[in-house]
């Protein structure tokens, strides 16, 4: 790819780095730390891109490298600030009526982070599960597998009495199955 | 030393006596559908931030290290 094209189209992929990164990292900072060595690593093996294959799954795949590595390195070293955050995040949301961002977000932060990985990249970014499987190195039918996990437990944090025969959880399902109505 | 991958054990699969009771489908995909827009709804919302200049100065100074590094020359060196 000529160099501009590849700036040009990199420049534009920075936002979805950004909000993949923060699946990975819910530290705001720290997630742009993977972004700008994910952006160093793609400008110096531009020259490995293949034309016309997917751009951004490439961008993805390299970013997970890096944050791969850097994790490996932060268990060795330190008290792992991710495994924090998912410690932290073990209790699942209060329900207090209706269903916010942030009652989600705090409920897709206790996933299992390939689970939710698999859902971001399939539900979120809109990737294939082709695609997905690529991206993460694994077969297809592991995408899948995670993707649905992911679905079913998000379900189960969030309450649903209907499925799971729970209490005080009815308001948020209300919420989702009008949400679901309205379209 | 690499254990081939044949080897390794493979995942466990929850057995369906884990899940007793299908859900409505109905329901089911009422709620998934939800589930489906607030997660994009959430990831949106930082695809919408604006993005920090940070990352257009950093794309900028790569593409200024490889021009002084270039063959082409440069003032590196006595004038």
């Amino acid at each position: 790819m000529a160099a501009p094209d590849f700036e040009h189209d990199l420049v534009g992929a920075i936002s979805h780095l950004r909000a993949f990164a923060r699946s990975f990292a819910n530290d705001p900072a720290r997630a742009d730390d993977l972004v700008q060595e994910t952006l160093v690593k793609a400008w110096n093996s531009r020259d490995s891109f293949t034309p016309g294959t997917n751009f951004r799954a490439w961008l993805f795949t390299i970013l997970r490298n890096v944050y791969f590595s850097q994790h490996r390195k932060l268990r060795r070293e330190v008290d792992d600030p991710d495994e924090q955050y998912q410690n932290s995040l073990s209790v699942p949301p209060e329900q207090h009526g209706h269903l916010d961002l942030a009652d989600f977000r705090t409920a897709l932060g206790t996933l299992p982070s390939d689970q939710r990985e698999a859902l971001v990249l399939v539900g979120a970014e809109g990737f294939s599960y082709e695609e997905a499987a690529e991206i993460c190195g694994c077969a297809v039918g592991t995408i899948k597998s995670r993707v649905n996990r992911a679905r079913n437990r998000l379900v189960e944090i969030l309450g649903d009495p209907e499925l799971k025969g729970g209490h005080g959880a009815a308001h948020a399902t209300d919420r989702l199955v009008k949400d679901a109505v309205r379209g | 030393m690499t254990i081939p991958k044949s080897v390794q054990p493979t995942q466990h699969v929850a057995g369906e006596s884990d899940m007793d009771e299908e859900p409505a489908a109905s329901i089911d995909a009422a709620i998934q559908g939800a589930l489906g827009r607030r997660l994009r709804e959430s990831y949106e919302e930082v695809v919408r931030e604006e993005v920090p200049d940070k990352f257009l100065k950093l794309l900028d100074d790569l593409k200024l290290a490889e021009n002084v590094g270039g063959p082409t020359g440069s003032k590196v060196g006595k004038g």
